[in-house]
């Protein structure tokens, strides 16, 4: 099956989810992401794990501290975080399994600004890394204090950086074709 | 800010799909990209995404963050940071489950076009007084009134999507408690978000004169 049928399938089993109140039908798809994720399930199922306990993990606490004083339905607790666990875990199953590059191949801009955004990401991400190993090896942390005279050429270099790695990129796209101007 | 899975009714998000997916359409159309601009706008978008990442997770239904929307929206235009943000986003919720994808298009129309547009806007209605009161207004109005429609769209849930015996099928709070737990800490994130959005917005149009043609 294509990549772009899976993320079609994806999303039908999504919106199901989302209209369905069956703890039964939440402990299978749980289940079958874990069956079919191979090597790859406890690392998957970490990552979802603590996706929700930081977005879900304050709402159920709160709910159940609320529970405390007044009487609540503590079993929309349960639907609720096997609904988000269930969604989670396919969410990530779907982004080990397939190129999500793919799926957006049936529109050039979609595709191209999903390519661009990324690796804009991934490159932040490295250089971000690159520039605190830098100051830090000059002797300047996060725990020391940066004079404000400091920032403004830091921030300069990082962002004149930023923007001179992006061009790059950008010219890449260029030269293969890929940005139309 | 972003809502995570679980937490609407597909009488929330379905309309909003429609609308957010039209929204989108109407975006394409509108905004011609310069191929000038684009590094600058990967770039900042990149920004907003490492900047919505570092989350602080509240009861009330959301998580607190700044956004650099109202940075894309002012550098550039409201239209363009729409898109970008509605990009970020859906990033977010795809590779780290940040938002979830059945609340994905709440999120965009929540945080990406009110947070875009509302920063627009307040720049235009300030800017009359002082160039760093309108930025600074715009980034607070960026974080402030999504804040205000996601506590009012958590806050309906258990009105409109209920059991046969009246519990709540989705989100449990009401409005009396997203309100004060979602945009309380938000007027105050919201100063954050404008002084940053001040120095941000002077310092890149000031060294990077060439790029906005200021």
């Amino acid at each position: 099956m294509s990549e772009k049928n899976w993320a079609i399938l994806y999303l039908i089993s999504v919106l199901i989810l989302g209209g369905v109140h069956s703890n039964l039908v939440m402990i299978v798809v749980v289940l079958f992401t874990l069956a079919i994720n191979g090597n790859a399930r406890f690392k998957i199922l970490k990552k979802a794990f603590l996706t929700l306990l930081v977005f879900n993990g304050t709402i159920t606490l709160s709910y159940l501290l609320y529970s405390l004083f007044v009487t609540v339905d503590l079993s929309l607790l349960i639907i609720l975080n096997l609904r988000a666990l269930a969604i989670t875990l396919l969410t990530f199953t779907l982004m080990h399994h397939i190129n999500f590059h793919k799926v957006l191949s049936f529109n050039h801009t979609a595709s191209l600004l999903y390519a661009l955004s990324y690796s804009q990401i991934l490159l932040l991400k490295k250089l971000l890394n690159d520039y605190y190993l830098g100051l830090k090896s000059r002797g300047v942390t996060l725990k020391k204090t940066i004079h404000p005279k400091q920032l403004s050429p830091i921030m300069a270099t990082l962002f004149g950086t930023m923007l001179h790695k992006s061009n790059e990129q950008t010219l890449g796209l260029r030269s293969r074709g890929l940005l139309d101007d | 800010m972003h809502i995570p899975d679980g937490f609407l009714s597909p009488q929330t998000y379905l309309p909003a799909l429609a609308i957010g997916a039209s929204l989108v359409y109407v975006g394409y159309k509108k905004v011609a990209l310069e191929v000038e601009k684009i590094p600058m706008i990967a770039g900042i978008s990149a920004i907003s995404f490492v900047m919505m990442l570092i989350v602080m997770p509240f009861p009330g239904g959301t998580s607190m963050h700044l956004s650099g929307i109202a940075l894309l929206a002012l550098l550039f235009n409201p239209w363009l940071s729409f898109l970008s943000i509605s990009l970020v986003l859906l990033l977010q919720a795809l590779l780290f489950g940040g938002g979830g994808v059945t609340s994905y298009p709440v999120n965009m129309l929540l945080l990406a076009f009110v947070g875009s547009f509302s920063a627009h806007y307040a720049y235009g209605i300030f800017k009359r007084y002082s160039e760093k009161v309108a930025l600074f207004m715009a980034g607070w109005f960026s974080i402030f009134l999504p804040s205000l429609c996601i506590a009012v769209i958590l806050g309906i849930q258990p009105l409109i999507a209920t059991s046969a015996s009246g519990s709540p099928l989705f989100f449990p709070f009401g409005l009396e408690v997203t309100l004060p737990s979602i945009v309380l800490p938000h007027l105050f994130l919201g100063i954050l978000e404008g002084a940053v959005t001040v120095t941000l917005v002077l310092f890149l149009r000031k060294r990077f004169r060439k790029i906005f043609d200021v």
